[in-house]
């Protein structure tokens, strides 16, 4: 046996290529793994730039770069609410949060503004749903003051229906019957409401009234 | 365990020796339908197979197991030429020595065939067929016709040696007999009864079912390229045992060993 040096060295030939296809089929797996890995790494931080991406457009169109513009653009939404329906105002491509505090400001600045009743129809409209004190408290205010005084004295009794311990509806009501020509009548409830609850704004109201401020 | 190794590689040693002949499954079968066949009145018998499936000892072991019973002789190398040949057949058919400066004269020889006829039954083995030329092939077909002797014809497995066969004796030969390689189980049982016929358990008991399985599928389970493995297997670890002893492993044969003995006899490459 004088060739066992040659044979060791054939055999650790051989050895390495019969391993090296699974060096290569291992290292293939580690590639391709390390790839993969990449891969959905990379889908990760598409995902997270595109969530990231979206609300900073929005901030981006939507921060008013003032005061002034904001102002305007406030009021330009709010002569929007005036004359459109509400579905064209859902249209707007705004952030959702934002759209609700911006339609809750609209309206009043609108109603206190606004030459049109189509405002009002408006509120009319959702007080049917909502039945919100506050939206027939406005009603009666802002008919009495535009001078419907049958309109102010329904909306004050529809607002006294849901809450009648609201001292504004009820002198709303007084001022009305008396503009509508029912002052005795007026008096009368409003000498029975000092009775009740010996409300200060009242006497005044009652003042004023014999006075012929109102 | 000094020199057991050495031993066990002797054991090895590629012999067609009817002392080292292993009686295994297959091989019984063989030889139970070989001698089945010389028993009935057929002309020729063809053995076939490749090389190393066993051909050789099987005649072998065929002429010892037989040889009180009925005529027969072994013809282990083809003769070099047909004097040669036709001198060893006048030999056995006349039991004589042919005279000096003489030759055989064929129609008289197979007149002399024609005679012998039910008086006796000559059985010839002929090793390594493939080997004879076409003429003396004719002549060995032409001496079967005389049904004084039969000739059982053991061949390599080829194509062009099955051609052989086919148009020379198509007609003659009634019975062939294929010997193929060992099966797993058989390889095994191979492996163990020749170390324990020279009770060389120890070493029988290295090699573990996953040494055999690398074994067979090494040689495929062509005995000769199994002796020839387990030949250099042995020789590698005699040498390792004399000389780098911290090479062996005195529990098992290390698969290192079977691998190297297997580049060493051609049957893994580098």
């Amino acid at each position: 046996m004088y060739d066992i040096q040659e044979l060791e060295t054939n055999w650790k030939k051989y050895k390495q290529k019969k391993r090296s296809p699974w060096y290569l089929g291992t290292l293939s797996i580690i590639v391709l793994a390390i790839l993969i890995n990449i891969f959905f790494q990379d889908n990760q931080y598409l995902n997270i730039i595109k969530n990231f991406k979206i609300p900073n457009l929005i901030n981006k169109i939507y921060t008013p770069k003032n005061d002034i513009e904001y102002i305007k653009e406030k009021s330009l939404l709010s002569l929007e609410v005036g004359n459109t329906n509400n579905s064209n105002i859902n249209n707007i491509p705004i952030e959702k949060g934002k759209e609700e505090n911006k339609v809750k400001t609209k309206i009043k600045i609108n109603i206190s503004e606004t030459s049109t009743l189509q405002a009002y129809t408006d509120v009319e409209n959702r007080f049917k749903i909502s039945h919100d004190v506050d939206d027939a408290l406005f009603l009666a205010k802002s008919y009495y003051k535009k001078g419907l005084y049958k309109k102010a004295l329904y909306w004050s009794l529809e607002t006294n229906k849901i809450d009648g311990n609201i001292e504004n509806s009820i002198f709303i009501f007084i001022k009305s019957k008396i503009k509508l020509g029912n002052k005795t009548e007026g008096i009368t409830i409003l000498n029975a409401y000092i009775k009740k609850t010996s409300s200060q704004e009242a006497r005044k109201l009652l003042f004023n009234i014999n006075n012929g401020v109102i | 365990m000094k020199n057991r190794y050495e031993e066990a590689k002797n054991v090895f040693v590629d012999s067609v020796d009817v002392d080292d002949y292993i009686e295994l499954e297959d091989s019984t079968r063989v030889f139970e339908q070989l001698k089945s066949s010389i028993n009935k009145p057929l002309k020729m018998i063809l053995l076939f197979g490749i090389p190393g499936t066993g051909k050789s000892i099987l005649l072998n072991y065929t002429q010892e197991k037989l040889k009180y019973q009925k005529e027969i002789y072994y013809f282990d190398t083809p003769a070099l030429n047909e004097k040669e040949f036709f001198y060893k057949l006048f030999k056995i058919l006349t039991k004589k020595e042919l005279p000096s400066h003489t030759s055989v004269n064929f129609s008289a020889l197979v007149d002399y065939c024609k005679k012998l006829r039910d008086k006796r039954e000559i059985i010839i083995l002929l090793d390594e067929a493939q080997m004879y030329p076409d003429e003396i092939m004719e002549k060995i077909r032409l001496l079967s016709d005389s049904r004084t002797v039969k000739f059982v014809v053991a061949l390599h497995k080829t194509k062009e040696e099955e051609l052989i066969a086919k148009g020379h004796f198509k007609t003659r030969i009634w019975e062939t007999i294929e010997l193929k390689n060992s099966s797993k189980v058989d390889q095994k049982t191979y492996i163990h009864k020749k170390l324990l016929k020279k009770n060389l358990f120890d070493i029988a008991n290295k090699f573990r079912d996953k040494d055999m399985k690398l074994i067979y599928k090494l040689t495929d389970g062509n005995y000769r390229e199994c002796n020839k493995l387990l030949y250099t297997i042995f020789e590698i670890c005699d040498y390792y045992e004399k000389n780098e002893p911290n090479k062996i492993n005195y529990t098992h044969i290390p698969r290192k060993i079977i691998e190297m003995s297997a580049l060493k006899v051609g049957l893994l490459d580098v």
